[in-house]
Order: structure tokens, then C-alpha cells, then sequence
């Protein structure tokens, strides 16, 4: 109990201290995760839209496989991205292991599935109608997709909401392809398993604070363009 | 001689094994407008969607001003057809928008779509909701938004899938005709599928039955509730009086039925029946005069003495329910049209010209 109100001080004092170290943590933080999120929403709505509005062979198993990668394992995604840029791997004369943009793959792998399943919901939870209607007006695919994307806005921002708050909170990934170096790949949450590993529990309680606070601000921040304008009426 | 607009040929759509329209033949000429009405599952939005492309048929084909059109013809013959379904299925994006959304997905830039789709508004009267999103409309604002984009692609024909069944009866009188007058402006042609038997009248004067999937009656509207074609097609097209006999003579176009011992009515028919022949006769109910009993009938009527049942008192109009020595009928009077008030339990006659009665050419199931 003492290490949770010592904790909350040490935060305060890290971040109004202006502590360099705890600030460079909490950027490289935002900037992996956010870009990541950007990534997978460039990847997975597109891929949550053809499924959702197209018919192949195999569609069924497409989708199951969208479902089962929401809940892929982080460390099963650094893995699969540390063999792929390891120095005798297929992608390793790019160097790329143990930097930020090795971190971004991994996170970017971690939330394209999530990403593209609710996109795909969100768009079949649609009435059907709808496309019937734009089929109608003469709008062609990607008309169709891009106008049943717009009539499906608030269940997608709440797609990258959840892709968000899955990668700037796993850990496993980030220290397997980032390897938690200071001043370089180190991130909230490796750097608060290094803080508890060491027995510096109110260092550890203050950068979880910190981690909270900017997944709430983000959350919060994507939840306010949910908002609908309100109406006027008469 | 110009093709019909749109004509169906030995068409069939099915649904897995299940057919879900059989039509061997129907034609709709430009301009014309049909009123398309069945019962629930008949096949009219099936029918819709056939004709608007959206779904393709199994067997037989469409033409579209003469052309026979394939699967790689649909698109472009669909910029010729404008849909407007039963809710008005607007966008997330302001009432302008929504309105220029066919010019748009036709290539039009947006300042022309725009432009036109304004010029749609203001005929419908809402230009001045061209900037509000569709979650603060009213119904009929809602309605006339879908009939301004609907007809902003300037189409040939209009398809429209129950488009005021959700609204109020005051919405829909104003609608209803100003959307014909649209029609007629443009010299669209236009199918109208409702449940409402009076839109369907107002609509059009030619009706289109159909049931499971059938055409079961096609023509002027005044003429199938007079002289339906069948019994089916008589209860579809509100016909209250269907009544049960046998045939006892025929003349002249003219066949007396016995519709219960010793009562005997003339009625109209097409084809001469063999005396005996069991029959229907049906009697619009609003072609049925009460005479007080013991008062004149005129001559050559039927007149058939009845015993008042109930009065019920509709929208300007009394129906009564009247026990005759056989079947019963239902009556029809509009409010202030003269004579006595009838009550329950009045003796009256019930007295109709021959030829507002029709022998069913079809004969009775069984």
C-alpha cells in the first residue's frame, strides 16, 4: 500500500521533474503505438471491408482466421516477427531487430486482426439494405465499401480504440523484438518489468500511472470524435 | 412502335429450390405506372429487386427499352432506374449529400451534383433542410429526401418498395400525389408496391396482383375490382361480397344465380355456364343500395330483403353488415349521400343493378 501512494508521488516528481529519461520512455511509447495503430488500420479495414463484402472460396476459413489472430498471443507475434528479421532470417540484412520499427511490425501484427474482425462486424451489423441502396444509386465496389465505412464509423472507432489500447499495453512483444534497450527501445511496459524486477516498486507504480493516464487520454480523445453532432431540431 | 420500357419474359427467380417468382410475360410502357399489391411473401419486393437489377433471375430474361440486358449490361441500365425502398435508408452525411449521392456514383463532380440535387430539394420543398443530418428529420421530411435523390439521376423509371408505409396518414395524402405529379412532369415510369389498396387506386390506374409469386391479375384497377378475374384476385382487391351459388339460367351476357333457396340474383358474366354449375358472385359493397323493406326497388334490380346487423361508422362512409335468408353482404354508403339512417335490426332491401354483380370465371376451388 505504501509502494502504490510512494508510487503516485514518484510519478508526479518523474514527470514534473522533468525527467529526460521517463519523457524520451513515454514518446517512444505514443509514437510505436501510435503508428502501429495507424498501420493496422491502413491494413485491417481494407481487409475487414473485402471480407465483409465479398464472397471466395475459402471466405469462411479467412474469416475464422481474422477472429482467431484478435486473440494472437503478443509473444507469438514477436516471435514470428524476430525469426523474420533475426540477422540469418529472411528480413535481417534490413537490421532492423531491437529497433523502434521492429517494435512497430510486431505491434502493427498485433492490431491488424483485432482491426480488421470489428471492422468486418461493424459492417455487417449494417442493414443490409443499405448496400442494396447503394447498389442501386449506381455506386460501384469501392463506392460502396467507402460509403458503408463512413455508416460505420462509430463501431470503427471503437476498432482502433482496441487496437490501440492492445498494443500500447502488451509487453511480450515489445521486449522480444525491441530487447528493452535504454535510450532506444525501452517503453512503459518493459520498462516497468525492468523497475520490478529490480525491487522499485514505486518506479514501477509510477510509469504504470503514467501508462494509464495516456491510454485514457488516447481512449478518451478517439471517443470524443464518436461523438454525433447533435441534431437540430425544430 | 417503341418497345415497352421494361419487359419480363418467361421469367423465374428462385431461391434455392424455392421458386420466387413465376412471370411469363409483363410489360411496362414509358411513363406508365402500375400499383403492384399482394399479401405479405407474394413476391413484390422479389419483383422489385428483379426489375431493378438487383437480383438476378433464374430463367427467362428482362429487356429494358428493347435491349435484353445481361449481367454485364445491369450496371448501366441501373442508372436508368432509381430505387426508393420502404425506409428511406439515408446516409450519415447532410440531406444535400444524400440527395446528390446517385450523381455523385453516376461521375458527376460535386458542384453540378450539387447543384441539381438542390434544384430536387427545393422541388420536394426541403430545400431549406439542405444542410441538417437525416437523425433530425420527420418522416415525411425523411420520405421526400429519398424522392429527391430517387429522381435527382433524372431515371426513366422508378421502383418504389412501400416508400410511405412508415408514415403518418396526413404525410402520406400530401405525398402520395405530389409524387405522382413528379412522375408525370418527367414522363417517368413508375411501380409502386404497397399494402394500401386506396394508394394503390390513387396511384395508378393499372394494378398489378400478385400472389405466390404469380401475376394473378394485371389491368385497370376500376375493372379487376368489378369484374376480378378470380376469386383470389376479388379478396387481394378488397371485394367484400363474394357470395356462393348455382347456376340457374343464362341470357344475354346475363346469368341468373340461385345464392339461396328461392333467392335469385342476375349478375354479369363472360362465358356461359352450364345450368346447375356452382358459382361465385361478387357485389362491391359500395354498389349495394338499402331501400326501407316495402319501399320501390328500381326495375331490373335484384333486391335481395335483409335484416340490418350492425352499422359501423369509417372515415366518411357507413359499412353494414345485413343477414339476408342466405349468405351475408356488406354495405357501403357514403356519409350524406340521403335516405333514412339504417339500425341494427332494421328490415331494408338490399338492391343492386346486374351488372354490379360479377360471375367469378374461374369456378370455386373444389
Amino acid at each position: 500500500m505504501s509502494d502504490l501512494v510512494s508510487g503516485l508521488g514518484e510519478a508526479w516528481r518523474l514527470l514534473a521533474g522533468n525527467d529526460a529519461e521517463v519523457w524520451s520512455i513515454i514518446l517512444l511509447s505514443l509514437r510505436v503505438s501510435l503508428v502501429a495503430t495507424c498501420v493496422a488500420l491502413l491494413l485491417g479495414t481494407p481487409l475487414g471491408a473485402v471480407l465483409a463484402l465479398t464472397r471466395f472460396p475459402g471466405h469462411a476459413l479467412a474469416v475464422g482466421g481474422v477472429y482467431a489472430g484478435m486473440g494472437l498471443p503478443p509473444i507469438v507475434a514477436g516471435l514470428i516477427v524476430s525469426v523474420m528479421l533475426w540477422r540469418n532470417g529472411p528480413f535481417g540484412a534490413f537490421g532492423l531487430l531491437y529497433s523502434p520499427v521492429a517494435m512497430i511490425i510486431a505491434q502493427a501484427l498485433i492490431a491488424t486482426p483485432v482491426v480488421a474482425a470489428l471492422t468486418f462486424s461493424a459492417i455487417h451489423a449494417l442493414d443490409p439494405r443499405y448496400r442494396l441502396q447503394l447498389t442501386a444509386l449506381g455506386a460501384n465496389r469501392v463506392q460502396t465499401a467507402w460509403w458503408l465505412l463512413r455508416e460505420a464509423r462509430l463501431p470503427l472507432i471503437a476498432a482502433v480504440v482496441a487496437g490501440f489500447g492492445a498494443v500500447i499495453s502488451e509487453v511480450g512483444a515489445a521486449m522480444m523484438v525491441g530487447g528493452n534497450i535504454k535510450g532506444e527501445t525501452r517503453v512503459l511496459t518493459t520498462a516497468t518489468v525492468l523497475e520490478v524486477s529490480r525491487g522499485h516498486f514505486d518506479v514501477a507504480f509510477a510509469l504504470s500511472f503514467v501508462l494509464l493516464a495516456i491510454t485514457y487520454l488516447v481512449t478518451f480523445l478517439l471517443g470524443l470524435l464518436q461523438r454525433q453532432p447533435q441534431p437540430a431540431r425544430r | 412502335m417503341t418497345p415497352p420500357l421494361l419487359a419480363f419474359q418467361a421469367l423465374q427467380v428462385r431461391s434455392g429450390p424455392v421458386t420466387l417468382l413465376d412471370i411469363p410475360s409483363f410489360c411496362l410502357d414509358a411513363g406508365e405506372r402500375v400499383a403492384l399489391i399482394g399479401p405479405n411473401g407474394s413476391g413484390k419486393t422479389t419483383f422489385l429487386h428483379t426489375a431493378a437489377f438487383l437480383r438476378p433471375a433464374a430463367a427467362g430474361h428482362i429487356s429494358f427499352a428493347g435491349q435484353v440486358v445481361g449481367s454485364h449490361t445491369a450496371a448501366s441500365v441501373r442508372r436508368r432506374i432509381s430505387v426508393v425502398f420502404q425506409d428511406p435508408l439515408l446516409f450519415n452525411v447532410n440531406v444535400l449529400r444524400n440527395a446528390a449521392a446517385g450523381l455523385r456514383f453516376h461521375g458527376l463532380p460535386r458542384a453540378q451534383a450539387e447543384r441539381r440535387a438542390t434544384e430536387l430539394l427545393d422541388l420536394f420543398g426541403i430545400a431549406h433542410l439542405s444542410r441538417r443530418a437525416p437523425c433530425g428529420l420527420s418522416g415525411g421530411e425523411a420520405a421526400r429526401v429519398a424522392l429527391a435523390r430517387a429522381f435527382a439521376t433524372d431515371p426513366d423509371l422508378l421502383l418504389l418498395d412501400e416508400p410511405f408505409s412508415a408514415l403518418d396518414t396526413a404525410s402520406r395524402t400530401v405525398l402520395l400525389p405530389e409524387l405522382r405529379e413528379r412522375l408525370q412532369e418527367r414522363g417517368a415510369a413508375a411501380i409502386l408496391v404497397t399494402h394500401d389498396l386506396a394508394e394503390a387506386f390513387a396511384f395508378a390506374p393499372r394494378l398489378l396482383l400478385l400472389d405466390s409469386g404469380r401475376v394473378i391479375a394485371d389491368g385497370d384497377s376500376r375493372i379487376l375490382a368489378t369484374r376480378p378475374p378470380s376469386r383470389r384476385a376479388a379478396v387481394l382487391i378488397g371485394v367484400d361480397n363474394v357470395l356462393p351459388g348455382r347456376v340457374t339460367a343464362f341470357r344475354q351476357g346475363f346469368g341468373s344465380v340461385e345464392i339461396a333457396p328461392g333467392a335469385h340474383i342476375l349478375a354479369a358474366c363472360d362465358a356461359v355456364r352450364p345450368v346447375g354449375t356452382p358459382v361465385e358472385v361478387t357485389v362491391p359493397a359500395g354498389m349495394i343500395h338499402l331501400i326501407p323493406a316495402g319501399d320501390n326497388v328500381p326495375i331490373g334490380w335484384n333486391a335481395l330483403s335483409a335484416r340490418v346487423e350492425s352499422v359501423t361508422s369509417l372515415p366518411g362512409w357507413d359499412l353494414t353488415t345485413l343477414r339476408t335468408s342466405g349468405p351475408c353482404l356488406q354495405a357501403r354508403r357514403a356519409w350524406g349521400s340521403g335516405g333514412p339512417h339504417e339500425f341494427a335490426g332494421d328490415q331494408v332491401t338490399a338492391a343492386f343493378p346486374p351488372d354490379a354483380a360479377w360471375i367469378i370465371p374461374e369456378g370455386p376451388p373444389g
